[in-house]
């Protein structure tokens, strides 16, 4: 192939909407991943006996390496947010905060192979967050620009249910499983509205996808393809118009610069070790909030403002998780088939800047299979522990929140001076702090949690988990903020860089603030749609 | 170096040689009726017995863990406490045990405290033993999980889920 007009680093969301618009609009693309394709059919295990041994299937580079700061003090304040099992005690037993997971994955398809589909729009509040609340930074894009590729999206991906503000998905909402109608009338007795959540799955057929069979497998990722990851939505789409070709298995080393602010090719490394120099017209980054600035960093380019990196905004959550005594078969359905949008806006906690979403999470935490209930639910041993799993399986009520996290100093993406990958590249380092509004969110959503499972009939908690005193993020943002003023931001309201005129980001990197508990990969993709009509404007 | 000399470097090495025999008699004495194996089985037999459904012993649990590298320290410490308790408290191996001194014993292993071996033994050997076990479908006759979660789904997944 010769050089393609766009070079795109990164095939999630991000990479996958960028290469469905630029080709759409006749542009010639590569879509290069650090990671593999993966097949539905022979990767994934829900079919396989042994399905619970592995949650997403890690394939060779599938996973990306990185390292962590300096570990938060934790504060005998907030002892009572502290992960605890009623089996094993408090799961973290040291005075700091502990370092769990980035959960990620790469590969053709990004961390929506393994995501649980949620398709969310911003709320416009929260893309107001300097102006209105003095935290954070203001989007330079306003959410009625971004609506129609917010529409274009949902359409491509054929969400389902309903929007944030209850508009009608394209696709008719999913129906409440068992478990999700008991949480609903938890929330009803509280005067909380609880609504379908509007998801990438689909409830029709669509594009020769099949609707989903509900055995509330996403997080394990998906044989059937009714949910829209990347890789069964933009690409596809993208190549078969016959102007993209995917590379997976590429890692991108450097962007090495050129004449006149333009970025002039990449250098490459497959698995095996081999570099290679790919050039094209324009490049677009698309490899996440971790990895986007490391890239920069490590080229020693684009980060005039001194703000790449910064504003890393991570994933606050709390889950809480509970017996009933009904038989609910909380691992039937859709992981997260409803929700709770009434604390979202950024000034709905009380005393606090930043808004939360809470919906069910019994699947999300791990409890889907018998493996997990015989070694974290059920306590004891014997004939009557076998006893115990018999009728208490499918019984675990879970609800979590996730709240907004506002950026601060403290939380960063920065290259680690010690430690490199197998091709020499320093790692990401996460750097990451919880401010005391972080946790006094964190707080609010810990108290929601238990009121609505006492309300929904829960008789004992048994396990609680948070961002108190673990780092486990899955939503990142931040570290290549968008906005008007180049002095403190990386890119414009087009996703162009500032100076490198050839250079865009297209990822969950260029938020200027994170929402209240807004998923982004929807987001991420409409900006990236939005992107794609500005190139060929 | 003269005769003299290597014969009382050899007669040192033989006093030290003799010495670190006797410091580990100390520490690890022998036990001449102590089966690790054996002790090992009962030991997951009496955490996960056959029922309705098959014990782990005849799923093969018990040597599926021994094949993980990690576990072998842990159990060959906690069979040992598993042995010199029950001699010390019922003067009998563990191996001959009675179901309610069996009993006794695991129940103690899991009340000691955190970090001592006989509960760092029960916690991780069980949890291990229970995700192994539960792997094995034919541990799951009788749960909502006799099937996998494809290819049928749970076209139910609106009404209450009554157990098999």
């Amino acid at each position: 192939m010769p050089d393609p007009d766009v070079l795109i680093i990164g095939a999630g969301m991000g990479g996958g909407a960028s290469a469905y618009a630029l080709t759409q609009r006749g542009l010639t693309v590569q879509l290069l991943d650090a990671g593999p394709a993966f097949n539905p059919d022979t990767d994934y295990r829900l079919n396989d006996p042994n399905w619970e041994a592995e949650r997403f299937p890690q394939k060779p580079g599938s996973q990306g390496k990185y390292s962590y700061g300096k570990a938060q003090l934790l504060d005998q304040r907030w002892q009572h947010l502290r992960s605890h099992s009623h089996l094993y005690g408090f799961l973290n037993k040291d005075n700091t905060r502990k370092f769990n997971a980035y959960n990620h994955v790469r590969g053709i398809g990004g961390s929506t192979l393994h995501f649980t589909g949620e398709a969310h729009r911003l709320n416009p509040a929260s893309m107001q967050m300097l102006s209105q609340y003095g935290v954070a930074a203001d989007w330079p894009v306003r959410y009625e620009e971004l609506l129609p590729f917010y529409r274009q999206a949902e359409v491509q991906i054929g969400v389902a249910g309903l929007t944030r503000n209850n508009e009608p998905c394209p696709q008719p909402a999913h129906l409440p499983s068992y478990a999700d109608q008991t949480l609903g009338k938890g929330m009803e007795q509280l005067g909380l509205n609880w609504t379908p959540n509007s998801l990438a799955v689909l409830s029709q057929p669509h594009q020769g996808r099949p609707p989903c069979n509900y055995c509330a497998g996403c997080n394990f990722g998906c044989p059937r393809r009714d949910k829209g990851s990347a890789d069964q939505t933009f690409v596809p789409a993208a190549l078969a118009t016959g102007k993209c070709e995917i590379r997976p298995g590429l890692q991108v080393l450097h962007l090495v610069a050129g004449k006149g602010d333009q970025i002039d090719h990449v250098i490459t490394a497959d698995p095996a070790g081999n570099q290679h120099k790919l050039r094209a017209s324009r490049y677009v980054l698309a490899a996440g909030a971790v990895e986007s600035p490391r890239l920069l960093l490590h080229s020693e380019l684009g980060n005039e403002s001194g703000e790449v990196g910064r504003n890393f905004m991570e994933t606050l959550s709390f889950a809480t998780l509970g017996l009933h005594p009904e038989p609910l078969g909380s691992h039937r359905g859709l992981p997260s088939g409803y929700i709770c949008w009434d604390f979202n806006a950024p000034d709905a906690i009380p005393g606090v800047i930043g808004g939360c979403r809470l919906s069910p999470v019994t699947v999300e935490a791990g409890f889907f299979g018998a493996s997990i209930y015989a070694s974290r639910v059920i306590g004891g041993w014997g004939k009557a522990h076998k006893q115990a799993m018999r009728s208490s399986c499918g019984n675990v009520l879970g609800i979590g929140g996730i709240g907004d996290f506002l950026p601060n100093p403290d939380t960063f993406i920065d290259l680690d001076p010690s430690t490199t990958d197998q091709h020499g590249t320093p790692l990401a380092r996460i750097n990451s702090h919880l401010s005391e509004q972080d946790i006094r969110r964190i707080d609010f959503i810990a108290k929601k949690n238990r009121e609505i499972l006492q309300a929904a009939g829960v008789e004992s908690i048994f396990e609680q988990y948070g961002s108190y005193d673990f780092f486990n993020s899955t939503h990142v943002a931040g570290t290549c903020r968008m906005g008007i003023n180049p002095d403190i931001s990386v890119v414009n309201s087009d996703l162009r860089h500032h100076r490198w005129k050839n250079l865009y980001i297209a990822d969950a990197s260029v938020f200027p603030s994170i929402g209240g508990g807004e998923s982004p990969a929807l987001t991420i993709a409409a900006l990236a749609l939005r992107m794609g009509a500005a190139f060929t404007n | 170096m003269n005769r003299r000399v290597l014969l009382q470097r050899l007669s040192g090495l033989g006093l030290l040689a003799g010495a670190g025999w006797l410091f580990k008699q100390a520490l690890f004495p022998h036990y001449p009726d102590f089966d690790q194996q054996a002790t090992w089985r009962v030991w997951i037999d009496h955490l996960i017995p056959e029922d309705e459904t098959p014990g782990a012993l005849s799923l093969g649990i018990d040597a599926k863990i021994l094949e993980k590298p990690e576990y072998l320290d842990l159990v060959e410490k906690g069979t040992l406490w598993l042995y010199k308790t029950a001699k010390d408290r019922f003067d009998t191996p563990y191996t001959a045990l009675s179901e309610s001194e069996t009993e006794s014993l695991i129940a103690m292993a899991s009340k000691e405290s955190g970090d001592s071996i006989p509960n760092s033994f029960f916690l991780y050997t069980r949890l291990e033993a229970m995700k192994l076990y539960y792997a094995d479908p034919r541990s799951r006759v009788g749960t909502v999980w006799e099937q996998n979660p494809q290819p049928a789904g749970h076209p139910d997944f609106q009404q209450p889920c009554h157990h098999a």
